[in-house]
């Protein structure tokens, strides 16, 4: 077994076509992926000043101060621009500003388009129209509470803290990441299937010579297994540490978890590839077509092209997310950086250690009532 | 024609590929036109940021505030459950939740300010936004409740005031989104160069093989005959596959395919079309065998998607991938379409657009006599 063992696993390294689709393509999808939307990881939905044109057409102190106290500090809401009407029209429409402030009796905002930015501008004045209400209502009941009102109020108290439900990353974008590894695990089954033909004497000059040698086909058939997991886990484990070494992406500090996680993914992957190999009836391009256009499907509902596909599966059919294997694997990774290995993490494994067993148990079924009279 | 009628044979056994392409496509469009605009913004009106509200309190004041923030905001029901929550906020369900504590309304009655709890995105204006409404409606009421009103009256002011909006002059009323034709005519360069590689290269590979080529050249076909074939094999080819992905435009879009906007798009795709055709040349020189072609082709169709900004937007990229990606034929290609179809699109042919379009059939012409060395190169070696 060690010998075939060892040859197996020299053929699989040798197969340039698989190792570019299982080594290559995944780490070069990556670098595409953190490249296009890494900036995501930072950048995006982070607070960064507003730019604003400012107009006096009227004096009016109260919201003059209001927006003084916007621009100023370190965390400056707005960064003003004070101009004349002209100028900031202009300004406007090369979208250098996002909004101008018209300072009247009355102040009023002007706006290209709608957008956050622009609602945020708003509700500024928003809050600045509703202090003046309140302030007029307060007085109407007694004047002398004015000053202490318009103090509460243009400086309230912090009335909202900010927690955070758990120790886990809320970067979504992640989620492209892990069904990266979900598929390159899936992608596995490239080896199994090609392990698969190689044990069948009627689909290649090699299984005939194998299936007549005195080496039970059980013995075989596991060393062809075992080296394809060894060299999927070595591939899934190279393409983890080089996204790791992205900035900004990291799977948590469980370092088994996240080897366990791999190595139930490869199997399954690996035992997906042998059982359309022994149970798809067909040429090797057959085989080839039906193995892509699966383990695409299923890494297509566990998120790779469209983020969300995930959840939109988990809201409209639950089940189908404790069964797809690429759903499990990202959700296992999601699961280790939110919430730790505890119960969902393992149960995620299980699940993915059972599809794993009943595809081997179902491909060794299948593979060893084969006889063959003549061929 | 004898070259023209083999080049046509050898498409016809690769349409398999041509056609699944055709399709991912059109599941492409079909999807992202939908997913694209429902991420864009409404008309003005504010933004409304979706939130879920954990209301532990289950007092008036509590509930006028559900009620404020409901009116303005989109409120998503979730469970009292840690897992359903954070899940709903990783996967952007909810940009915020809001956790109103017991005592809410007894605190604000002592006179005293009440601590909210929320979760949200990490620093997002979303979340900055409603915070704002939330402080302000809770400051608002302590002060009306300070001032010796009654709960009730002081509910009812609080609503009163928080309603006055201020207002807007918009100088683009017709908003920013962009129409499902945007994004059909930005994938539109990923499926036209896959197609194109698919068509082409094998045939090349065919006619490159060393057997082949040295029988031909040994033949009496001219070899101006052979390229004669093989140029108008491609042009043929490449006509057809656009003809059919325009055709599919015409039936998704219809007249809005006839909008001065679009037809500069279609201008535009003729260009990249002949940049595909170049490209396809060189690859098909490159390529030893189908293995190789399929893995030069993945990698060169998804690379040039991505760093141009085809799948994923330029703007979310650093600055530097931003000028990176000016060193791809998919950014000028792009580029044209943002600014014709784009959002606040000019909808005419600018220079800039022009420019754009000219760099594009550079890169044709760059790709042209890359192959061509390539290629003279090989014959000196077969």
């Amino acid at each position: 077994m060690k010998t075939l063992y060892k040859y197996r696993l020299k053929c699989i390294l040798g197969d340039r076509a698989n190792m570019f689709w299982t080594l290559v393509f995944p780490i070069l999808l990556g670098t595409l992926f953190y490249v296009s939307f890494g900036q995501l990881l930072t950048n995006i939905e982070q607070l960064e000043p507003i730019p604003v044109a400012i107009v006096e057409q009227q004096q009016n102190e109260s919201f003059s101060e209001t927006l003084e106290s916007l621009a100023s500090g370190e965390d400056a809401f707005i960064t003003p621009q004070h101009t004349n009407k002209a100028q900031a029209l202009s300004m406007l429409e090369s979208e250098e500003v996002d909004g101008i402030y018209v300072i009247d009796e009355s102040p009023s905002l002007t706006v290209k388009t709608d957008g956050l930015n622009q609602s945020m501008l708003k509700s500024v004045l928003d809050s600045y129209l509703q202090v003046t209400a309140t302030v007029t209502t307060v007085a109407h009941k007694d004047p002398a509470l004015i000053a202490d009102t318009v103090r509460e109020l243009t400086n309230p108290p912090q009335a909202v803290e900010q927690i955070s439900l758990s120790s886990g990353s809320l970067d979504f974008m992640r989620e492209n990441f892990y069904a990266l590894i979900a598929m390159t695990c899936l992608y596995g089954s490239f080896f199994g299937l090609s392990g698969a033909v190689s044990a069948q004497p009627n689909l290649s000059a090699l299984g005939a010579r194998r299936s007549i040698a005195p080496t039970p086909k059980l013995t075989g058939v596991w060393s062809d297994i075992l080296a394809a997991v060894t060299v999927m886990f070595g591939i899934v484990l190279v393409l983890i540490a080089y996204l790791s070494a992205l900035p900004n992406i990291d799977f948590g500090g469980n370092i088994p978890a996240i080897l366990l996680t791999s190595l139930c993914g490869v199997f399954v992957g690996v035992m997906l590839g042998m059982l359309i190999g022994v149970a798809v009836r067909g040429s090797r391009g057959t085989k080839d077509g039906f193995l892509i256009s699966i383990s695409l499907l299923l890494c297509f509902f566990s998120g790779l092209m469209y983020s969300n596909m995930r959840f939109i599966v988990e809201k409209n059919a639950p089940i189908f997310n404790r069964i797809n294997p690429a759903s499990l694997i990202v959700d296992s990774f999601y699961t280790l950086d939110a919430y730790g290995a505890g119960e969902r993490f393992w149960t995620n494994i299980v699940l993915l250690a059972a599809i794993g067993g009943i595809l081997c148990a179902a491909s060794v079924a299948i593979l060893r009532r084969k006889q063959y009279a003549s061929i | 024609m004898q070259v023209f009628k083999c080049f046509l044979k050898i498409v016809r056994q690769n349409i398999g590929m041509l056609i699944m392409y055709l399709m991912i496509f059109i599941i492409l469009v079909a999807a992202f036109s939908n997913f694209g605009s429902t991420q864009q913004l409404e008309s003005y009106s504010d933004t409304k940021v979706n939130l879920a509200i954990i209301d532990r309190d289950s007092s008036g004041a509590s509930r006028a505030l559900t009620g404020i923030l409901a009116e303005r905001h989109t409120l998503i029901s979730l469970p009292d459950d840690v897992q359903a929550l954070q899940d709903a906020l990783y996967n952007r369900d909810v940009a915020y939740i809001l956790f109103i504590p017991a005592g809410y309304e007894q605190t604000l009655l002592s006179g005293k300010s009440p601590m909210l709890e929320n979760a949200q995105i990490p620093s997002s204006y979303s979340g900055e936004y409603v915070t704002h409404l939330v402080e302000g409606y809770t400051s608002t009421l302590g002060v009306y409740l300070g001032a010796g009103f009654s709960l009730a009256d002081a509910l009812i002011n609080t609503a009163n005031d928080l309603s006055s909006q201020a207002a807007v002059t918009m100088t683009h009323p017709e908003g920013a989104e962009a129409p499902g034709i945007y994004y059909y005519y930005k994938y539109l360069s990923y499926a036209v160069l896959l197609m194109i590689i698919f068509g082409l290269c094998p045939v090349l590979m065919v006619f490159n093989q060393k057997q082949i080529a040295m029988r031909m050249n040994s033949s009496a076909l001219p070899l101006r005959s052979k390229n004669f074939g093989l140029g108008l094999g491609a042009i043929a080819l490449a006509a057809i596959c656009f003809a059919v992905l325009i055709l599919f435009g015409f039936i998704m879009y219809g007249s809005d395919m006839l909008q001065s906007g679009a037809l500069i798009c279609l201008l535009n795709a003729a260009c990249f079309l002949a940049t595909s055709v170049t490209l396809a040349f060189l690859i098909g020189q490159l390529s030893k065998s189908g293995n190789m072609l399929s893995a030069l082709a993945n990698a060169v169709g998804l690379g040039l998607s991505f760093l141009g900004g085809v799948f994923v937007p330029l703007e979310v990229m650093g600055s530097d991938m931003q000028r990176i990606a000016q060193l791809f034929p998919t950014y000028w290609y792009v580029h044209v379409t943002d600014l014709s179809i784009g959002s606040g699109a000019a909808s005419q042919l600018t220079t800039e657009m022009a420019q754009s379009m000219g760099i594009q059939l550079l890169f044709a012409a760059a790709f042209l006599a890359a192959a061509l060395v390539v290629s003279r190169q090989k014959q000196r070696t077969a």
